[in-house]
């Protein structure tokens, strides 16, 4: 596969985050890191109290993928017929026991159930063989799912045990928490333009862009990472937490698709963050940003900078962030005679340059953020020559 | 009153000049900046200056200009304003109620920056804001 391919995969992809992301606050993240699951063909799991937006992200998500989805409300007394298609009476007649899957989550390629402990033995035993293997099966009935990834939350973590197994098939869990109290203006008002939104969604992101990642992430080279990946595993495992092998082994394609939206196609130090999202406990990932300073430290993602931030301890984070900015901006120059953008454009780096300093001296800055840090200081050198010069000719114009 | 060192990871919501000639380091300082930087709230005392950061129109960021040599500091609460990186060490729900306590003590109104010296003592600078002429400012708003 070409490279530009890719590169205009994940272009495509992070244009697809801003859009969506700037419909919700405070939610990129969490928007990010479905997008990775999406990615890595893996499940995500989201655990929050109720009002948080959990849904209406994975359901913009999903109404924005060009893809077969399906959603549900899952209740003590949901049947299983109501996920997996009731009964084919026809079929029966004849002696066979087959569901009718059209439109039903063995038929979705993304799916998203809500209240997902709340489901029956049956429901879940089901689940369980959709998730690990794609396969649906009913009595003598079986049929292979096109299951790319399927979202599933709850308002907590279950503290059963068989319940608890069943979580640990979700390799990504994320907790959700309401917005916080200096964003709740933001929030109100991105509330408001939604009640006033006639309807105009955004254009789908193309099939062939996750298609393309998605094979693309099995490409990628996670041997310079292997050793790293091990420590943090042992270190890991010294604390306490649980973490099986399967996940374990299976947290490489989420380092992999990292790496690929990261633009490259070799995992390095940069992409080891998802391996907080490998714990299920909101506890125990905030030990593990602690835990993993200096190895996780050299974290960044452009494309899902939100995600690092919550992964990371804070002050890798923000160097991550700082990072991902000033990228951001680097790259988007305005043209010269666009005086008004232009001079927005010197004002936030000014406040980028700003931060950054505030944050790191000469010796502790990060080597990623360094050249970054080096190239906003000869874009405004070059801004206040142009002004000097621009000075200078008005003044001999004016004699 | 004690400070701990935290990860300087706030955003920068002013700047602090001390020493002689600071107003005046400040002022050609900012005359050097974009004409936003120019509007930028400011605030003065003897031997110090402070310029604070400001939302661009239709933006939700503060921003502020990069001014070698200032200090940054942080809105740790309303109207109080420490260096970036530094933190009262006391749990944070105590926190408004000894500033209010300091305040009443040592006769001082938020708004306010306070800044610890190494000896353990603590500056503290009553702001007086003043705003600058929004005309530098003509180009931005247009």
């Amino acid at each position: 596969m070409a490279d530009i391919e890719i590169s205009s995969a994940v272009k495509q992809l992070d244009a697809h985050l801003d859009g969506l992301s700037k419909q919700f606050v405070a939610r990129r993240s969490l928007m990010e890191l479905v997008m990775l699951g999406l990615i890595a063909k893996e499940h995500v799991l989201l655990i929050g109290p109720p009002g948080t937006g959990k849904s209406a992200v994975v359901q913009a998500i999903a109404r924005t993928l060009d893809a077969s989805s399906f959603e549900y409300l899952i209740g003590r007394f949901t049947e299983p017929g109501e996920l997996f298609g009731a009964l084919d009476l026809a079929g029966l007649r004849d002696g066979q026991v087959r569901p009718v899957t059209k439109g039903m989550l063995p038929e979705a390629e993304v799916a998203f159930l809500d209240e997902i402990f709340l489901g029956s033995t049956a429901i879940l035993n089901s689940l369980l063989k959709i998730l690990n293997e794609r396969t649906y099966r009913r009595g003598q009935f079986a049929t292979k799912v096109p299951l790319i990834s399927c979202v599933a939350a709850s308002n907590e973590l279950p503290t059963d045990a068989a319940l608890a197994a069943f979580a640990d098939r979700f390799l990504l869990t994320m907790f959700v928490d309401p917005v916080g109290e200096d964003q709740l203006s933001d929030l109100l008002d991105a509330g408001w333009a939604e009640a006033h939104r006639d309807g105009a969604e955004m254009p789908p992101l193309d099939r062939a862009v996750l298609e393309t990642l998605q094979a693309a992430a099995l490409e990628v080279d996670v041997a310079g990472v292997r050793e790293d990946y091990a420590h943090i595993v042992r270190k890991i495992r010294l604390m306490g937490v649980p973490m099986s092998d399967r996940k374990l082994v299976k947290g490489l394609k989420l380092i992999a698709s990292a790496s690929l939206l990261r633009g490259s196609n070799q995992a390095g130090a940069e992409d080891l963050w998802p391996i907080t999202y490998l714990v299920q406990s909101r506890e125990r990932q905030a030990d593990l940003r602690d835990l993993l300073h200096t190895e996780l430290a050299e974290s960044r993602n452009p494309v899902l900078a939100s995600s690092v931030a919550q992964a990371t301890h804070g002050l890798s984070a923000h160097a991550a962030s700082l990072s991902a900015q000033a990228q951001t901006l680097l790259n988007a120059k305005p043209l010269p005679d666009d005086l008004r953008a232009n001079e927005h454009w010197l004002v936030r780096l000014e406040t980028l340059q700003t931060r950054i300093d505030a944050a790191f001296s000469e010796v502790t800055i990060p080597d990623d953020l360094k050249p970054l840090r080096a190239a906003i200081e000869v874009a405004l050198q070059d801004q206040a020559v142009e002004n000097e010069a621009n000075g200078a000719a008005s003044e001999s114009s004016a004699g | 009153m004690r400070w701990i060192n935290i990860d300087p990871i706030q955003a920068v919501d002013a700047l602090l000049l001390t020493g002689e000639g600071a107003a005046d380091r400040l002022e050609t300082a900012l005359s050097q900046k974009p004409s936003f930087a120019r509007t930028l709230p400011r605030a003065q005392g003897e031997g110090w200056a402070a310029v604070f950061a400001r939302t661009l129109p239709g933006e939700r960021e503060a921003m502020i200009p990069s001014i070698g040599g200032a200090l940054p500091l942080y809105e740790a609460e309303r109207g109080w304003y420490f260096p970036v990186g530094l933190q009262l060490d006391a749990p944070a729900d105590m926190v408004p109620e000894l500033l209010q306590y300091l305040a009443e003590e040592a006769d001082l109104r938020p708004p306010a920056i306070l800044a610890p010296r190494d000896d353990g003592r603590i500056d503290a600078y009553p702001v007086r804001l003043f705003h600058p002429s929004e005309q530098a400012a003509g180009a931005m708003a247009g």
